[in-house]
């Protein structure tokens, strides 16, 4: 621990190495989401997740801590059953 | 069940299980009865009535039986099965339950007003002018309108074949009504033979008031135990904020699901059972283990329902909701263990349900031998003698003996500060054998505080209090703040501190005046400061308590010990309680080794320690199995199971509200003191009790063979109604001032 640099907050380190990756799915609807949902919640490297499911790629954008990696990503969204391509 | 199920095991008995909320028991032979009709009806398997909390659980063939039917049956006796989906069967039969002690309240209010009258001129204005006339027109709605659920409970349980409490009051009550009705209505049919027309209304009346006050206060009772599960139901949030598709967004707790992603903020309820996702923050778990220090979560740690995030957020992964909560298990166990106790039979009851039998067939076989050797007046007599045995035999001191000595008792406990919610408890507290006691906040005071602050080197000085105190109070650690009170009561000023810093999990650091202060766990700063004085942290350590170190960056200034103080009174109380003859156990959800240490400073050798709120009530129903008497005495949510398994149960006053609720007894002061002295209360209401029934049954003894005539043959005394009033009255008050003796014993 660096005792020089003072901060107040203690999610800004963890903010500063957040790791951001996003991904063009098949996942196209609100109720595709809640299918998913349960395999991403899942993930515990990833500290957020968003579906825009009006781009027409559904980007999947995933936020996460220095260890996530799109390999754990891609695997549960296959696990949902849908199809998962990184950007 | 479904249809499709049905049909492919349409050959083979349909077992279905049903938990159902019964309405209109009164008692606990209620309860009996109802499992009886249960019981008897083809294709019902198993069933078990819980009078508690007023539900039976059935077991039956679906191809036999339907709930529709059963429910018909026990409508037929005077209950009612409330059917339909349980939320709406809880709701409807609170709604009934509140209507019903309205009720009760309204008619027990009326029925004293109209019966003070009665009992003033049955007992010294018997000669005025009308005297009976007013006597029946007061007394018949007392009996009648206000006491007609009496009379109607009896008529359902004769028709049934049964009896219960409500029989005796409706057999002597009406009785003694009839009879005086006909005297009033004829006295000239005494007056012809010689006889005074004698009218029983006070009699009567003043049974009907005083069996529906100790209705009343059962009720009362009864319905504070559904107000601990309703605040249990509290603990959790109703809505819940959860992350879906990145967004934030509010939902009800019931739609919350297993690995939805739940965020909780500063003072959130946590409203499920999780993981610990990302962030920090202390959780107040003491409704789970009794420990009044908030435990740290970080990433992994796991988090339960109905426990209270403190000052951080954080986020976490929902891994069980609904029935499967931590809290959903422990609002049903509590259900369960208030229903699983086995009914105690109260003294007068078991008393009257061989008093009766015995009143009535003396006074058959009193009619009998009148109608044999009475001669001429055979019959006159053969009526006179019978209906006097019943109406003498009425029980109105032995209806007197049990509530007022009760009420007495509840007076003088409220006094010395035990305040007691049933009668029941205070019946039985008297054979206790087994007491188990909470460690923490109970046995303890239940709040840390500071055991020992030791100065390193004469630093002290009021600079470096001032600093202290300062940065502990910018802490969010719950240990801080014991530090913060303790250094307030030295008097010490704060220092205004502009550069702080949270070190999770470890500490905090702070500059003032360009140096740096360090307040944390004594592994932290012996990273930062070689010289610590590690002899004196693991001596204080070993006697469980909590080391804190306050340091600059070149040396320790401050060793700090935290402990939770055990109560000066707690030794004392549990060496009175051993010298008694009974067992004292502690359970804890603390460890072992602080268990252990309190255990040993108080003199208790019985230690169960790091103990789920369920293994402290599994370990009463191992108790009681083993026949013995327990008691209960605890402060937190997390005794709420095994305060309602115990026999009797006592809550400390400055403990949860629930456990408050749970238990029959609280100690306003929280002083185990009071504990031996609520047990010797015990002991003189019940042996003021068994000397009320004595008053009762000795003047009945005598009135009943005057009243049968016994005394005829020899000098041709028949009933004389003045001496068998004047005996009525004094009997009663015999038991009233025997029971206010109890006030001034001591």
């Amino acid at each position: 621990m660096n005792y020089k640099k003072i901060t107040n907050s203690q999610l800004t380190q963890s903010q500063l190495t957040m790791e951001k990756l996003s991904f063009k799915t098949n996942i196209n609807c609100n109720n595709c989401i809640a299918k998913v949902k349960p395999f991403l919640n899942q993930v515990e490297n990833i500290e957020n997740w968003q579906v825009d499911i009006n781009n027409t790629d559904k980007i999947l954008s995933v936020s996460g801590e220095e260890e996530l990696t799109a390999e754990e990503v891609i695997e549960a969204v296959q696990k949902a059953g849908f199809s998962i391509e990184k950007q | 069940m479904t249809q499709k199920m049905e049909s492919k095991v349409e050959n083979q008995a349909q077992i279905k299980t049903l938990i159902v909320p019964v309405t209109g028991m009164t008692c606990a032979a209620c309860a009996s009865s109802v499992q009886t009709i249960l019981d008897k009806q083809n294709g019902v398997l198993e069933c078990a009535v819980n009078f508690a909390n007023e539900s039976a659980k059935i077991q039956f063939d679906t191809k036999l039986t339907s709930p529709e039917f059963l429910q018909e049956k026990l409508q037929q006796i005077g209950y009612g099965l409330i059917l339909g989906t349980p939320e709406k069967a809880k709701e409807q039969q609170a709604i009934l339950k509140e209507n019903q002690y309205q009720k009760l309240k309204q008619n027990l209010i009326w029925a004293t007003i109209l019966t003070i009258p009665v009992v003033i001129i049955g007992m010294f204005f018997m000669e005025m002018p009308y005297a009976n006339w007013i006597e029946l027109a007061l007394t018949t709605p007392v009996l009648l309108w206000f006491g007609r659920q009496f009379f109607i409970n009896a008529l359902k349980q004769t028709r049934a074949g049964t009896a219960n409490m409500d029989t005796l009051v409706a057999l002597s009550t009406g009785i003694a009504f009839l009879f005086s009705l006909y005297n009033t209505l004829f006295p000239e049919f005494w007056h012809h033979r010689g006889l005074h027309a004698h009218v029983y209304y006070e009699a009567a009346a003043v049974v009907i008031v005083f069996i529906m006050l100790g209705k009343l206060l059962e009720e009362n009772a009864k319905s504070n135990t559904s107000t601990a599960i309703k605040k249990l139901m509290g603990l959790q949030p109703k809505t819940v904020w959860v992350i879906e598709n990145g967004e934030e967004k509010e939902i009800p707790i019931a739609e919350v699901q297993v690995s939805d992603r739940i965020l909780i903020r500063p003072g959130d309820k946590i409203p499920v059972d999780g993981k610990v996702l990302s962030g920090n923050s202390f959780v107040d778990e003491s409704m789970m283990s009794g420990e009044p220090l908030p435990v740290e979560k970080t990433k992994g740690s796991k988090v339960f329902s109905g426990t209270v995030n403190q000052q951080g957020s954080f986020k976490f992964i929902a891994e069980k909701v609904g029935d499967e909560t931590f809290l959903a298990q422990i609002i049903q166990l509590v259900q369960e263990a208030q229903g699983s106790k086995a009914p105690v039979q109260k003294l007068v009851d078991k008393i009257a349900s061989i008093f009766v039998p015995i009143v009535i067939i003396i006074a058959i076989l009193t009619f009998i031998i009148w109608m044999i050797f009475g001669g001429e007046n055979a019959l006159t007599h053969a009526l006179l003698t019978s209906v006097s045995v019943l109406v003498i035999a009425c029980p109105c001191a032995l209806g007197l003996a049990t509530p007022t000595a009760i009420m007495v008792g509840v007076g003088k406990g409220a006094e010395n500060g035990i305040l007691i919610k049933d009668a029941e408890s205070l019946e039985i507290a008297h054979n206790v054998n087994a007491i188990i006691l909470d460690k923490t906040g109970t046995i303890t005071e239940g709040k840390p505080s500071v055991s020992d602050l030791i100065w390193v080197n004469k630093s002290e000085n009021e600079m470096l209090k001032s600093i202290l105190l300062s940065l502990e109070s910018l802490s969010s650690h719950p240990l801080a703040e014991a530090v913060t009170q303790q250094l307030k009561v030295e008097g010490v000023k704060p220092l205004t501190i502009n550069t702080f810093e949270n070190v999770v999990g470890k500490g905090i650091r702070a500059i003032f005046e360009g140096q740096n202060y360090f307040v944390g766990s004594p592994k932290w700063i012996e990273s930062i400061t070689p010289n610590l004085d590690n002899q004196a942290i693991i001596s204080l350590e070993k006697q469980g308590k909590t080391v804190v170190v306050f340091a600059d960056e070149k040396e320790t200034l401050a060793i700090i010990a935290i402990s939770d103080k055990i109560k000066s009174t707690s030794k004392i109380a549990i060496q009175e309680l051993q010298e008694a003859g009974i067992e004292v156990f502690m359970l804890t959800g603390d460890n072992i080794l602080t268990a252990q240490k309190v255990a040993e400073e108080v003199g208790i050798k019985n230690v169960k320690a790091s103990l789920m709120p369920n293994d402290k009530a599994e370990f009463i129903k191992q108790l009681q199995k083993e026949g013995k008497i327990v008691a209960m005495v605890g402060d937190g949510i997390n005794d709420s199971q095994a305060l309602a398994q115990a026999d009797i149960s006592i809550a400390m006053g400055k403990g949860s509200d629930i456990a408050m609720d749970v238990a029959k007894m609280t100690l306003i002061s929280s002083d185990l003191l009071k504990i031996p002295q609520a047990l010797k209360l015990s002991r003189k209401t019940v042996s003021t009790i068994r000397q009320n029934l004595f008053w009762a049954f000795i003047y009945n003894l005598i009135g009943i063979p005057l009243a049968a005539g016994v005394l005829y043959p020899f000098n041709g005394f028949l009933l004389n109604p003045m001496i068998a009033g004047a005996a009525m009255a004094l009997s009663s008050v015999s038991v009233v001032s025997n029971s206010i003796r109890l006030k001034y014993r001591n």
